[in-house]
């Protein structure tokens, strides 16, 4: 289930902050790497995690790979948040109800 | 200025009971089964409770008649079943100048999306806990939007 892949590839410390440095703008895996006390394969590693999530989409030009991230794969994220955006006003209603039952 | 983060879930509203009984409302675990979830609520910081069936919850702040604030991790169906989602919610109850009680509801923390939360089967004293800055996943989520 592609949630399940969203959630899963967030909850990796290393993963997120990959996911972070290419939501700023493209980058080829040399230029990702930079920065990250990881060795090249883990940051492919990672990368091919997000991508597996949909939150990183790669560009091949000849032998180069560029990537970024993808906001849309943010979107069952987006869905979980707009369920408590319906759920509250309706738990809010019924405690509006639970105080004018109550004793004072 | 506070700025605001638009993954926040905010909702404002006006009730005619003073503070004392909304606050009697959130943290009776009877009253507060009767609009929310069963529970065991006791509003007190530190102490942890479940939103049944199975939100674990723990209180963060507790200022009687003011402000309670709980950090909550919840199961989903759509992820694996040892991972938590983690939010946060909190009550804050103003005085309205005619009487009666202003209750501003939060419920924010998705930014920590992470808000994912892994438990371990054998490493329980090591929660990973993530955090996915504010900025990043609102920005996002607009554009996603």
């Amino acid at each position: 289930m592609v949630e399940a892949e969203v959630f899963k590839a967030l909850a990796d410390p290393t993963r997120r902050a990959v996911f972070e440095r290419l939501s700023r703008g493209e980058m080829n895996v040399t230029e990702l790497k930079a920065g990250f006390k990881v060795s090249q394969p883990a940051i492919s590693q990672h990368l091919s995690a997000l991508k597996g999530a949909g939150l990183v989409s790669e560009r091949r030009e000849g032998r180069h790979a560029y990537y970024r991230s993808d906001p849309s794969g943010l979107v069952p994220l987006a869905d979980w948040v707009q369920r408590y955006k319906v759920a509250w006003p309706e738990r809010i209603e019924k405690l509006k109800h639970v105080l004018k039952d109550m004793d004072p | 200025m506070k700025q605001t983060v638009s993954d926040a879930v905010v909702f404002e509203c006006d009730l005619p009971e003073p503070r004392e009984k909304v606050w009697r409302a959130l943290t009776q675990k009877e009253l507060l089964a009767a609009w929310l979830l069963p529970n065991d609520i006791r509003p007190e910081v530190g102490a942890k409770f479940q939103l049944e069936p199975a939100t674990q919850c723990e209180v963060l702040e507790a200022e009687p008649g003011r402000k309670l604030r709980w950090r909550q991790r919840e199961p989903s169906d759509a992820i694996p079943s040892d991972y938590r989602v983690e939010s946060f919610v909190s009550f804050e109850l103003a005085d309205l100048p005619g009487g009666g009680t202003r209750l501003r509801v939060v419920h924010d923390g998705f930014a920590t999306v992470a808000t994912v939360v892994r438990f371990p089967a054998r490493a329980k004293a090591t929660l990973a806990c993530s955090t996915l800055s504010g900025s990043t996943l609102a920005c996002s989520l607009r554009r996603a939007a």
